[in-house]
């Protein structure tokens, strides 16, 4: 089983998708402090929890990009080459092969997650107080566990139609509504904690729904 | 596993969108035996892979591995089965070798050596670093061959192994079909729209047209009535045509240079003989000509056709 995890993430890329993410938050985390150095040096006093806050919003969005294009690897481009019928006939069974990969896509998201965690710590430590501080940090704890399975309601829209642009716009769609969403409320607002936990839920209700239903469908090619 | 059968498809059906694609097929196929499916287009050979991949699963009827019933439950049995489908589905992105790689790790085969065997054995040594998407067709093919048997398969099943290949390559895949029959005792199902080369090889034939197994040869009697085909030089050849239509033979045609053909893979040579003495015109020669087995899928597809 190890070794099929070794080659999925070899298939996916998942190395250099990781190092882009990093790059990614990393470039915007130097961004962040930068402009707290120059709005205390100019006394305009940007409000440092807006600041960090923004680092939330910004790292989901760029790890449902990012696994977006994992799930797109590891299912639409796998079904579209055949090669899933290969997998698939390995005597492996249909249902074990896409929760494995269903598996692999959550504990990308997860580390990705847990890489808004970290960028939060070192982003909110040096800014925050320490009475807005840890709660800030537990509530992105949350916000990161829960958005982990954010993923999975694009790609299960796009894989029953088999279509990978059906995904890509239904991450745009997403998109729009969590970042909507939290960027005119935080995740303490009790709306906000409704919707993420709702679409949370729904995400992995349908793409459950969607290996069951691969798992029995006839694969042609 | 010995004394069973490799593979046994039960009156296997299978319909899509309201269509019938298989018709009642049953077909049995021992350890050690080649079976060849030919068919034209659109017969059925790849879907009935599929199903034997359990890709595709039987609206009715049950297909056997060994002896084990294939169910969506019941699928590990599939581990002893290698196959090159149309398309192969290779990861593009990779090498040959981490192609091969992947393969013996879905079927949990440990001996590395065994890649660097069958990189020799299909000279793919060169090429065992190429990304999949650089090759050209035929070392695609060369893979794809390589792959079905990296885990020594009980079962194996070809979807027209033959296409894209050289002659070289062709020769090499037919001798290696031969020894996995008798030393390894592997069964093999194979098909083709042209099948000659496999005519060597292959121990029965089965032809598949619109879905339905029409008729299953023993490759001895395939070699002897495929290759029966006469044609006939006489002063009169629309007489001929005439006087071979009335004495029942079927599948007898006029070619454009006047030469009167008869094709039918069941004819009587003496009844032939007989019916052109007593009704033809003069004769001015016959001879036999060899046909080929793609012919005789057309012959017994017309007489299936006439049937009906």
């Amino acid at each position: 089983m190890f070794k099929l995890l070794k080659y999925e993430l070899k298939k996916a890329n998942f190395i250099l998708v990781y190092a882009v993410f990093i790059v990614i938050v990393g470039a915007y985390l130097t961004a962040i402090v930068g402009v707290t150095n120059l709005s205390n040096y100019f006394t305009v006093g940007v409000p440092p929890l807006s600041l960090v806050m923004s680092v939330n919003i910004f790292t989901i969005i760029w790890t449902l990009m990012l696994c977006t294009y994992l799930g797109i690897e590891l299912f639409h481009n796998e079904y579209e080459q055949g090669s899933m019928r290969v997998f698939f006939a390995s005597g492996l069974g249909r249902t074990r092969i896409l929760l494995l990969k269903a598996a692999l896509l959550y504990l990308s998201s997860m580390l990705m997650g847990l890489t808004v965690v970290l960028s939060a710590f070192f982003a909110g430590r040096p800014l925050l107080k320490p009475e807005t501080f840890w709660p800030y940090l537990s509530s992105s704890a949350v916000l990161a566990l829960v958005s982990s399975s954010f993923v999975f309601l694009p790609l299960a829209i796009g894989l029953l139609f088999k279509r990978k642009i059906v995904t890509i716009f239904s991450v745009v769609g997403l998109l729009l509504v969590i970042g909507g969403s939290m960027s005119v409320s935080s995740f303490t607002n009790r709306p906000t904690q409704i919707l993420i936990v709702t679409l949370a839920t729904a995400s992995l209700a349908s793409f459950y729904a969607v290996i069951s239903h691969s798992a029995n469908e006839d694969l042609l090619k | 596993m010995s004394g069973t059968m490799a593979l046994s498809l039960n009156h296997l059906s299978k319909r899509m969108q309201g269509m019938p694609q298989i018709m009642d097929i049953s077909l049995e196929i021992q350890p050690g035996e080649i079976y060849g499916l030919l068919g034209v287009q659109g017969a059925g050979k790849s879907l009935l892979l599929s199903m034997i991949m359990d890709l595709v699963r039987p609206s009715i009827g049950s297909i056997e591995i060994f002896g084990q019933r294939l169910s969506p439950q019941n699928n590990r049995i599939l581990a002893h089965v290698g196959a090159l489908l149309d398309p192969p589905g290779f990861y593009e992105a990779m090498s040959v070798k981490e192609n091969l790689e992947i393969q013996a790790a879905y079927t949990g085969l440990h001996d590395r050596q065994r890649i660097a065997e069958v990189l020799h054995d299909f000279s793919l040594q060169s090429a065992a670093s190429l990304r999949v998407r650089d090759l050209p067709a035929p070392t695609r093919q060369r893979l794809g061959l390589a792959r079905a048997i990296l885990h020594r398969p009980g079962l194996l099943l070809l979807d027209e192994p033959f296409t894209y290949l050289d002659s070289m390559s062709i020769r090499f895949l037919s001798d290696l079909l031969g020894r996995l029959a008798l030393i390894h005792n592997t069964a093999i199902l194979v098909t083709g729209k042209q099948v000659n080369e496999l005519i060597r090889v292959v121990d029965c034939i089965g032809i598949l047209h619109q879905g339905r197994l029409l008729r299953e040869l023993p490759a001895s009697e395939v070699n002897e009535r495929v290759n029966r085909r006469y044609q006939i030089r006489s002063t009169n050849p629309q007489t001929t045509l005439q006087a071979l239509d009335a004495a029942g033979f079927s599948s007898v045609r006029l070619l454009e240079d006047g030469v009167v053909e008869v094709a039918d893979s069941e004819i009587d040579a003496d009844l032939l003989v007989r019916t052109l003495a007593d009704h033809g015109p003069k004769l001015l020669g016959l001879e036999s000509q060899q046909a080929t087995i793609e012919e005789l899928l057309l012959d017994t597809v017309a007489q299936e056709q006439n049937r009906v």
